[in-house]
């Protein structure tokens, strides 16, 4: 049961206890005692959310906070508070760069980046759309290069992304100096024994 | 200072940074350490394995530390992403050790106890700071160029770098040792974007020219860095990010190698960045 504490607080009919004052502009009212999802992401990520005491400084560090919509802090009330919607359809899920800033500065050792793969892979598993696709794109882009190879072709990688996101002119422009400097292989090798390797590949999600 | 390591390339230096594996072998074996590369070693997982699914981003790095631990070595990756990937697969031996055990049951090679991993600027460091260090016959005098590390050097959950987390000083005191004046700055642990350069545009050209316009700011003359997913961001999109003006950036392994007089070889490697990194080198006379 997870009781934000500076909340006030007032019995609702059905025994649940409904938040009413001190709550973030935007944020739906929501009936604590609906942990469900809580234990869902616990369970997915390992990560003690409920330590967080909202200092923010995870926010504060966040080199894409300024582009993105819910900070870790932010999603992990989001969590708090079961609103499991809008955790899950976040556009943070997809803007997060994996940087670890957050999860080297929580005061309480909470890893935020492997809270946002976490998240990630509970909105995967629901079949909820991404917010931004096309980094979604990308990452299964670079799995299936692996899967192919055992290694990445960026070749492959570039070529196929390409057609799943659309054509990027930067991109087609930089390939042939690429290529001249050396920098674009077509090919990169593949390892041995493929079927075993791609067992590892097996998971739901990848 | 281990002389035979196991070596981990990974992707990036098999494609477009194939010329760092270039300079790394050649610093490294005028230290006298030989790499033995990993046989039919496989792809880290990277971002893109631990965002889709925790299992994988560990199983891809075990497979190949499996693979190494055959030869029982401490295991080199110069790449930063690679790096913290094969450390978080040893993160999860300690913290994780049932999802290991199951991982474990699909590698031909498991991975059962836990070999060291050594980035490059350890390794540097210590050549140059070892009794027989190769003498610095060329070393880059009025070079103010800043050290950038980016995220995954030091950022590794679980796992207690050996230098500071927010303020890591190996890459200058390389840079100190080779004759060059590294310059403090405030953003050598700050992120490049990564693969968002390809996948988030904005959001990592913004990143981008954060980092290229503090440098500037700072008054470096080049920015140096050790992990191939940075050089490549910072180099190649600065049409893109439009910084004061073009500011090249260097390996850190390219900057070694000049200083230990391995000219003709280095300047073969930085003729292959997109923002000249000739010119200043030779301006200051020492390429």
């Amino acid at each position: 049961m997870v009781e934000p504490a500076t909340t006030e607080s007032s019995v609702a009919p059905t025994g649940a206890t409904e938040i009413t004052a001190m709550r973030p502009e935007g944020f739906p009212t929501i009936r604590t005692g609906d942990t469900d999802f809580l234990k869902l992401v616990l369970d997915e990520s390992g990560e003690k959310i409920q330590a967080c005491y909202q200092c923010h400084k995870c926010a504060s560090g966040c080199p894409v906070a300024s582009e993105t919509d819910y900070t870790p802090d932010k999603l992990i009330l989001l969590i708090q508070l079961g609103d499991e919607d809008k955790a899950l359809r976040a556009r943070h899920l997809q803007t997060c760069v994996a940087c670890y800033t957050c999860s080297a500065r929580c005061p309480n050792n909470i890893n935020g980046a492997r809270l946002v793969e976490a998240l990630k892979q509970i909105a995967r598993e629901e079949g909820i759309p991404p917010a931004k696709p096309k980094v979604d794109a990308f990452h299964d882009t670079f799995l299936m290069s692996v899967r192919h190879f055992g290694r990445v072709n960026e070749a492959e990688l570039m070529g196929i992304y390409s057609l799943r996101a659309g054509f990027d002119w930067t991109t087609i422009l930089k390939s042939p100096i690429m290529f001249l400097k050396g920098r674009l292989k077509l090919w990169g090798g593949r390892i041995r024994r493929l079927r075993m390797f791609r067992k590892l590949f097996a998971n739901k999600n990848s | 200072m281990e002389t035979e390591l196991t070596y981990y390339p990974g992707c990036s230096l098999h494609g477009s940074s194939s010329f760092y594996d270039t300079s790394v072998r050649t610093v490294l074996s005028r230290f006298g350490v030989s790499l033995r590369e990993i046989e039919d070693w496989s792809c880290c997982g990277s971002t893109s394995a631990s965002k889709t699914d925790h299992r994988l981003g560990i199983a891809l790095p075990a497979r190949n530390l499996g693979l190494a631990q055959k030869e029982g070595r401490a295991v080199l990756a110069p790449c930063s992403s690679c790096y913290s990937k094969l450390v978080a697969a040893n993160v999860a031996m300690k913290e994780e050790p049932r999802l290991l055990k199951s991982i474990n049951e699909e590698l031909e090679y498991p991975y059962t106890s836990e070999l060291p991993i050594r980035n490059i600027l350890e390794l540097l460091l210590d050549g140059l700071e070892a009794k027989d260090a190769p003498r610095i016959v060329n070393p880059l005098k009025g070079l103010k160029p800043v050290s950038y590390y980016g995220c995954l050097l030091t950022r590794i959950p679980g796992y207690e770098p050996k230098e500071d987390i927010e303020n890591p000083v190996m890459m200058d005191k390389i840079l100190k040792k080779i004759g060059a004046d590294p310059i403090d700055w405030s953003y050598k642990t700050d992120c490049c974007g990564a693969s968002s350069a390809v996948a988030d545009r904005p959001v990592a050209i913004n990143l981008i020219k954060k980092l290229l316009d503090e440098a500037i700011e700072s008054e470096a003359m080049a920015i140096v860095t050790s992990c191939p997913m940075c050089q490549l961001n910072l180099d190649m999109y600065q049409e893109q990010a439009a910084p004061a003006r073009p500011i090249p950036v260097y390996f850190i392994t390219e900057m070694v190698g000049v200083a230990l007089g391995l000219r003709e070889e280095m300047k073969k490697e930085i003729r292959r960045h997109f923002v000249d990194g000739v010119s200043l080198l030779s301006e200051l006379g020492v390429l």
